[in-house]
């Protein structure tokens, strides 16, 4: 039935992924690791909200940072400023990434080809811009501090990572099933016909720009939560941390490394690339720092070579010439 | 059936198409060829909303089409098969084909009935059911590309250059395909070709269009007997 349905192995293997996620804290695993940990799973999250338009459309976002960045700031300042709990601060964060991703794809997508990407990108250093400079209401450039509470479920706020893990995972497998339900969907073929095909996916019926606007959309979303976690977690932000550039093809590359065209794929990328950046960081008192970002070009230009459809295609391939060999 | 009368067609500020009429009634075969770039392709392109455009009547079954986005026309009942083929590679033949059913509001029950009606028309693309698409040869995947669009059972079928490119062997197979649809009586079929001869000889009426205009019209029989046609379109 399908060829990049859902895919990944059967209730069995699901099962045991989902375990092995919500479980990874029993492992009794240090702070530090859990922290890493902690950091994969949002990244992964945000990077599955870039795929659904991005890998399951080819409408490649090049400003995914500015949603991660509107969850982050909407709850941060709605936390600092009137005490508001992120947990309702979040929900409105995704509710306003979801009307800027209304309004940019309502421009966007009556184009076609690379507008959207330079769209998305014009749009992020807006953002980014007007972030810093207005610096009364948003902390400009020097960013902002989340109170700290301490251990308050209420507020979203733990002493142990591991706690904030349990929430980033869940957020993620939130996001894998939302992810892997749309490759499913009919939603799922709109979009697959329209990376194939914009013009023969219409003539096939598809409605092309209501397809992509609810895969922009949902993604948007996502990665909003990702970024109001992210803030609770960190415990500050700015704007080079979930506004810029760099986060956005961090995103981006997360997706195409794992495999931006299945649902699993961006958390294989972030599994992968996300702890090999901290333990880069982390060495030799951050002079791997500048390291991790030609790091992370060789093997974005190594995956394009070996395999553009990333990791998901490289272990598919792998899988069928077992099947075949049996 | 389909009723256009004034046709006029713009790619931007250029106006491609500059006052066409035609017709195509219920079940009929119906050529279009001329020179390249004579606006043949701009037709289809017009009568399914992918280019900007305007006439003094555009209809369906009576219906307007001028006001409709391209992904409602295939619902109508027109199906459009563009030039080069263009199915969806990252796809598998049968979902390629689920995919054409995509615009009809129909049970799973009804989709596998035009499903099996696919595969007898071209039981190449049922041997290849769970092939990737890409994988396939020229001929079948413009097999691929007819049989999506008759998964919506549509009453017109529009083909823009369906031999282009492929070998003789996959042509003769294709137009035994087209004969067989339209030997059912119940789809009509639109056909854009730059092989005149092979147009003529199947279509049983013809427009010539040069320069955005219809330069002649006529039963095929007559066409491929006139002086005109014989020395620019069939070399003789």
């Amino acid at each position: 039935m399908r060829s990049e349905g859902p895919g990944l192995g059967g209730a069995g293997a699901l099962a045991a992924g989902v375990l092995a996620i919500l479980g990874l804290p029993l492992l009794g695993l240090s702070d530090y690791a859990m922290r890493v940990a902690t950091l994969t799973a949002l990244y992964a999250v945000a990077a599955t909200g870039w795929t659904l338009i991005g890998g399951f459309a080819n409408q490649v976002s090049l400003g995914q940072a500015t949603m991660f960045g509107i969850g982050g700031y909407v709850s941060t300042l709605l936390f600092a400023r009137w005490g508001v709990t992120p947990w309702l601060g979040g929900a409105a964060g995704a509710a306003l990434a979801a009307l800027v991703a209304i309004a940019l794809g309502g421009v966007a997508f009556r184009l076609r080809g690379h507008y959207f990407a330079l769209i998305t990108l014009a749009l992020a250093e807006m953002v980014r811009i007007v972030v810093e400079y207005d610096q009364p209401l948003t902390g400009g450039a020097q960013g902002l501090s989340v109170p700290l509470v301490r251990n308050s479920l209420v507020l979203l706020q733990f002493a142990r990572a591991r706690d904030y893990y349990e929430i980033a995972a869940l957020l993620l497998l939130a996001a894998l099933a939302l992810s892997r339900a749309i490759a499913g969907w009919p939603l799922g073929y709109e979009l697959r016909a329209v990376y194939d095909d914009e013009i023969a996916a219409a003539l096939a019926g598809v409605n092309v720009r209501r397809a992509k606007m609810r895969a922009f959309v949902a993604g948007a979303i996502l990665t909003a939560l990702a970024g109001t976690v992210y803030a609770q977690f960190t415990g500050f932000i700015d704007p080079d941390s979930v506004l810029s550039i760099p986060l956005s093809i961090q995103l981006a590359l997360y997706a195409i490394v794992g495999g931006a065209r299945t649902w699993w794929g961006p958390l294989a990328g972030a599994a992968l690339l996300v702890p090999l950046g901290e333990l880069m960081t982390s060495s030799e008192a951050g002079a791997g720092a500048g390291i991790t970002k030609v790091l992370y070009g060789l093997i974005l230009v190594a995956m394009v070579i070996v395999e553009p459809d990333g990791l998901a295609a490289l272990l598919n391939r792998r899988r069928r010439g077992a099947r075949a060999q049996a | 059936m389909l009723e256009i009368r004034e046709l006029f067609a713009w790619y931007g500020v250029i106006e491609a198409l500059h006052g066409v009429s035609l017709a195509v009634q219920a079940g009929e075969r119906v050529a279009i060829i001329g020179p390249n770039r004579a606006g043949k392709t701009t037709i289809l392109r017009a009568i399914s909303g992918l280019v900007r455009r305007q006439g003094a009547r555009l209809h369906f079954d009576g219906r307007d089409l001028s006001a409709l986005a391209p992904h409602l026309i295939p619902a109508l009942g027109i199906a459009h098969v563009p030039e080069g083929r263009q199915v969806f590679a990252g796809m598998s033949v049968e979902d390629n084909l689920l995919a054409g059913a995509h615009a009809a509001p129909w049970g799973s029950a009804q989709r596998r009935r035009r499903l099996d009606e696919v595969f007898a028309l071209f039981a190449r693309l049922k041997e290849r059911r769970r092939q990737a698409s890409e994988t396939l040869s020229g001929g079948e995947q413009q097999m691929l590309a007819i049989g999506r669009a008759l998964m919506l059972g549509p009453r017109l079928l529009m083909l823009d250059e369906p031999s282009q490119g492929l070998a003789p062997r996959a042509i003769g197979e294709l137009y035994q395909g087209l004969d067989t649809i339209a030997a059912q009586g119940t789809t009509a079929i639109l056909l854009v070709e730059q092989s005149a001869a092979r147009a003529l000889e199947f279509a049983s009426r013809a427009y010539v269009i040069e320069n955005g205009i219809v330069a002649l019209e006529g039963p095929s029989a007559r066409l491929a007997r006139d002086e005109a046609v014989r020395a620019s379109y069939l070399g003789i």
